[in-house]
């Protein structure tokens, strides 16, 4: 037998009915704003983890990001049942995992009690304990999906990430399964967690043709770098253009900027359980001390009174554009330094030659900044520390890595090592804050940062979420901003746009809102 | 205006173009290759080829009513327009107000989608207001549907709801003549605007107007009633008119409702097209009518492009082209490449897609109309951002549920004219049921 035979039947034997693209052609490449920490979609903990989360596998409903029908790559039938509080899903017959192994209803409902095993410590999955009760399946190609009530537009909560069975021993899948590492999909590509980059290979499916055979994810570098690179076609893309660099990018007929729908704001978190941040006054203080249009501008390029800036100030933990905003609550563009003072001076801090104190001793505000946040916002960090540095507080400034950012800061161990944290929050269509706020319990709160409690607010967050009506629920929320305007947990920054850069060689590219590569099928680059 | 002043102000406007295109920059002032995609002496008849030489752009930026239209500051472009009685000028100041109609109209159309998909039979919730009733059949009529909206009218006689049952009763007649869109302006029972007065910018009453009492719990929805946004469009339809019926109609007609009696375009000049996405006269009839004319540049570079679905690339390609095309042409005209061309030639390409956007529509080809559109919103930014195309496109998101987008291209554009807030209200109340709907899910970065 020949080489050739050999390599053949070794290629097919591994790959059962669907095969890997060439690998001749061209690679697409592009920057990310980091490494993935994760390509368990259970367990994406940043937006680089979910937009990744999208070309490896398939979601079970996903709306068309062209015509936002609903629509599914698994399910060809589908059918309410049990009055209401079920639905039976028919699976399409011919789809593989990239392993070669068939797609079938066990799949579907091994990933639901995934997310129902409360050893599936993922807060993804914690959400949706709130939607199931069950998945029986009926035969392969079948499977009822159980609900904990009757839903209004039932399809529309299968928007979850169907797993393979056969990866997992049982039914609870945990953060450090290899399989966040080397995952099987569904989806149009497969992708393995490197140290460096990410590459992912296109993958022919029956439900997924791509044309792009291979991409190559890498980690964002400076941003001048990344631009020039770009026009030098050393990558493709740029998945998050600093705002500084847009000019330059739409400038050129190489290169075109492209909208990312996506409800991004950003924050300083503070630490209330700090003797001298205890007190509201002081975190009303250093709110005021803030002079947002001075660090949009040097941080960020925005000039002030510009037009149609993509960074717009917010009052509370929703972008304006949202419904949750409550537009009755005023932003501070501007510093307040005569208010500030008179706060501080109530709060019980003493200003002691130039700088403040707390029970005799200096402060020191030990402030930080998720790291990959400086390429979008460069110097923010250390402008804020400027700012407050002018304002008599000494600080302390240090950049936190990303997985300094998602294992410690998100699970709120890092009270003791940080007084302010500088981070940023994305959404989709859906903005329930509940996990940044309440008191921490209960698999509740599982994003609060320096594990901030408020018996009102977690009221107002109870309220939004048992919510009638949609007006209670917008009530609920605008309350909700009302309250943390006034009490601080975060200071709130702005909102950012998010605009990603392509070169005009590569064609189709559709970006998904919120989910970025939902349309990769359709995108076209080389050959 | 002094000769200073006149200096000044055009100054201002060849400034405003050059920010947006890197004005002064070498590169950007470099011509690209001539791409012949329509014949040279259709060309010749794009607006942009007026204005090439920079004297003639600084001469049309004497008029501060250009310079406020290249802001879309259309009020203050009206008011600055009104202040003179030249046929040019009467011209502009129609072409404002059919622009401030026009933004009305897109927003009306926010609103009535926005309605429907929130408490249309089969979206309706326990809790809902019953005079959500009075709500859709406005939002039929502003959508065309008489039938429907007759349905819905004079169900709300009986409602507490104050102003409610005497609007209510307003549309049960309007609904029942023929040529409501029009009367809806000074229909008794409905909301007062001040007599129509080209060069003004009425303030309408504010949103909410109607607080509706839920039927569960004790809350109200506070809500914006359509009427009021289709009252401005009519009012600016009339302005408009008054200041010049051949302008109004040309500018209007791609965009009037299906419920208003269609306008006759007449002969249109340079105010009806400069700095818009039009390249001629022939071009804004073809939009409109979706029937080639002679002297359409849109025709001739989609003739590029034949069969029944064009090829998405090929339109795109082709408009790219005809904005390259008219760039380079504008060199030549100009005396050299300038750093204005390039975004003025750019309204070209925008508007292309845009028209070839509406065609895939109309065609019933929704997947090819919104990609296109989708393409034109990536490309709509700085100088060649244009409201009433974000609006537009806002509606059509509304009408498919994709409340994310259409909030953030909305939201944009809230404080062009008094009364936009009010679809505002309406977008959100949708996007709220749309959220409540989805899966859960959790913040990250």
């Amino acid at each position: 037998m020949s080489k050739t035979r050999n390599w053949k039947r070794l290629i097919t034997g591994a790959l059962v009915g669907l095969s890997a693209l060439a690998t001749c052609g061209s690679t697409l490449s592009f920057y990310e704003e980091s490494l993935p920490t994760t390509l368990n979609p259970l367990y994406a903990a940043s937006m680089v983890d979910h937009r990744v989360n999208e070309l490896v596998f398939d979601r079970l409903y996903y709306h068309d990001p062209i015509t936002n029908e609903l629509a599914s790559r698994l399910v060809t039938q589908w059918e309410l049942v049990e009055q209401g509080k079920a639905v039976r899903l028919t699976l399409r017959k011919d789809i593989k995992w990239q392993d070669g192994k068939n797609f079938r209803a066990d799949d579907v409902c091994f990933t639901v009690r995934a997310m129902l095993d409360p050893g599936t410590t993922s807060p993804i999955a914690e959400g949706y304990r709130s939607v199931f009760t069950g998945c029986e399946v009926e035969g392969k190609d079948q499977a009822i999906v159980r609900f904990t009530k009757i839903f209004h537009n039932p399809l529309n909560r299968l928007g979850f990430y169907v797993l393979p069975q056969h990866r997992f021993d049982g039914d609870a899948v945990p953060p450090d399964h290899d399989f966040s590492s080397h995952p099987t999909g569904t989806g149009p590509a497969s992708g393995n967690l490197g140290s460096k980059q990410v590459n992912f290979q296109g993958i022919q499916n029956s439900h997924h043709q791509p044309s792009i055979a291979q991409l190559s994810l890498l980690e964002a570098q400076d941003p001048l770098v990344q631009v020039k690179t770009l026009l030098n076609n050393g990558v493709q893309g740029i998945i998050a253009v600093p705002p500084p660099y847009r000019a330059e990018v739409s400038t050129s007929d190489d290169m075109s900027l492209k909208g990312y729908d996506l409800r991004s704001w950003w924050f300083i978190a503070a630490d209330q359980t700090k003797p001298f941040l205890k007190d509201k006054k002081v975190r009303q203080a250093i709110n005021l001390l803030l002079d947002r249009t001075d660090l949009r501008q040097l941080s960020i390029g925005v000039k002030p009174g510009e037009q149609n800036s993509p960074c717009e100030f917010i009052s509370g933990p929703f972008v304006q554009a949202s419904p949750y905003y409550n537009h009755d609550v005023p932003v501070s563009a501007r510093s307040d330094k005569d208010r500030a003072l008179a706060l501080l001076t109530e709060a019980g801090l003493t200003d002691v030659g130039g700088r403040w104190h707390y029970n005799g001793a200096p402060i020191t505000l030990r402030i930080g900044m998720k790291a990959a946040l400086d390429n979008e916002a460069p110097d923010l960090l250390s402008q804020i520390g400027n700012q407050l540095g002018q304002a008599g507080f000494d600080r302390q400034t240090y950049k936190l890595s990303e997985d300094e950012w998602n294992t410690q800061a998100i699970t709120g161990q890092l009270s003791e090592n940080y007084d302010l944290l500088i981070g940023k929050w994305s959404f989709g269509l859906v903005e329930d804050v509940n996990a940044l706020f309440h008191t921490r319990r209960d698999g509740r709160g599982s994003k609060n940062i320096f594990n901030y409690s408020n018996p009102q607010v977690d009221a107002l967050l109870a309220q939004y979420e048992s919510a009638k009506t949609d007006t209670q629920a917008r009530d609920a929320y605008h309350k909700l901003h009302s309250m943390l305007a006034e009490d601080l947990p975060y200071l709130f920054l702005w909102k950012l746009d998010t605009k990603s850069a392509w070169r005009t060689d590569v064609r189709g590219t559709t970006i998904a809102p919120y989910y970025y590569w939902t349309e990769i099928d359709n995108w076209k680059y080389g050959g | 205006m002094t000769r200073a002043m006149t200096l000044l102000v055009g100054a201002a406007l060849t400034a405003a173009l050059s920010g947006c295109t890197g004005g002064d920059d070498a590169d950007a002032a470099t011509a690209p290759a001539a791409v012949a995609i329509v014949p040279a002496a259709l060309a010749a008849g794009a607006w942009q080829l007026d204005v090439a030489d920079p004297a003639a752009l600084s001469a049309l930026g004497a008029n501060p009513g250009w310079t406020a239209r290249f802001a879309w500051d259309l009020p203050a472009a009206a008011a600055a327009f009104a202040g003179d009685d030249a046929p040019s000028s009467k011209a502009a100041l129609a072409r404002m107000h059919a622009e401030m109609g026009a933004l009305y109209r897109q927003a009306a159309l926010i609103q009535a989608h926005s309605i429907l998909e929130t408490y249309k039979p089969e979206q309706r919730r326990d809790g809902d207001p019953v005079e959500v009733v009075y709500l859709l059949g406005v939002a039929h009529a502003i959508l065309g549907d008489r039938e429907a909206a007759r349905e819905h009218f004079g169900q709300s006689a009986g409602s507490g709801v104050a102003g409610l049952p005497e609007a209510d009763a307003a549309w049960a007649g309007l609904a029942a003549s023929d040529d409501f869109a029009l009367n809806v302006l000074g229909a008794s029972g409905l909301y007062g605007l001040p007599a129509v007065a080209p060069g003004q910018t009425p303030t309408p009453k504010p949103a909410p107007h109607f607080s509706l009492p839920e039927t569960v719990g004790e809350l109200t929805v506070e809500a914006a009633d359509p009427t009021v946004t289709l009252q401005l469009a009519m009012w600016h339809r009339a302005a408009a008119e008054a200041a010049d019926p051949a302008v109004a109609a040309a500018v209007l007609s791609p965009w009037l409702l299906s419920l208003e009696p269609p306008a006759a375009p007449g002969e249109v000049g340079l105010e009806a097209l400069f700095l818009g996405p039009w390249p001629t006269a022939a071009d804004l009839a073809f939009v409109a009518t979706g029937e080639a004319s002679e002297g359409a540049l849109f025709d001739a570079a989609l003739s590029a492009c034949p069969g029944e679905r064009p090829d998405l690339y090929c339109v795109q390609e082709s408009a790219q082209n005809l904005a390259r095309q008219l760039q380079a042409a504008m060199a030549e005209a100009g005396g050299g490449a300038h750093g204005d061309h390039r975004s003025l030639a750019a309204q070209a390409q925008l508007g292309l897609l845009r028209h070839a956007s509406r065609r895939a529509f109309a065609d019933g080809d929704r997947e090819l109309g919104a990609r296109l559109m989708i393409g034109a919103i990536d490309l709509s930014a700085g100088a060649t951002g244009d409201p009433i195309f974000l609006l537009k496109t806002a509606a059509w998101d509304a009408s498919v549920r994709n409340t994310l987008r259409a909030q953030q291209n909305l939201h944009g554009q809230i404080n062009r004219l008094p009364g936009l807030d009010a679809a505002r209200r309406s977008l959100d109340a949708l996007a709220v049921r749309v959220s409540r709907d989805a899966g859960p899910a959790v913040p990250l970065h």
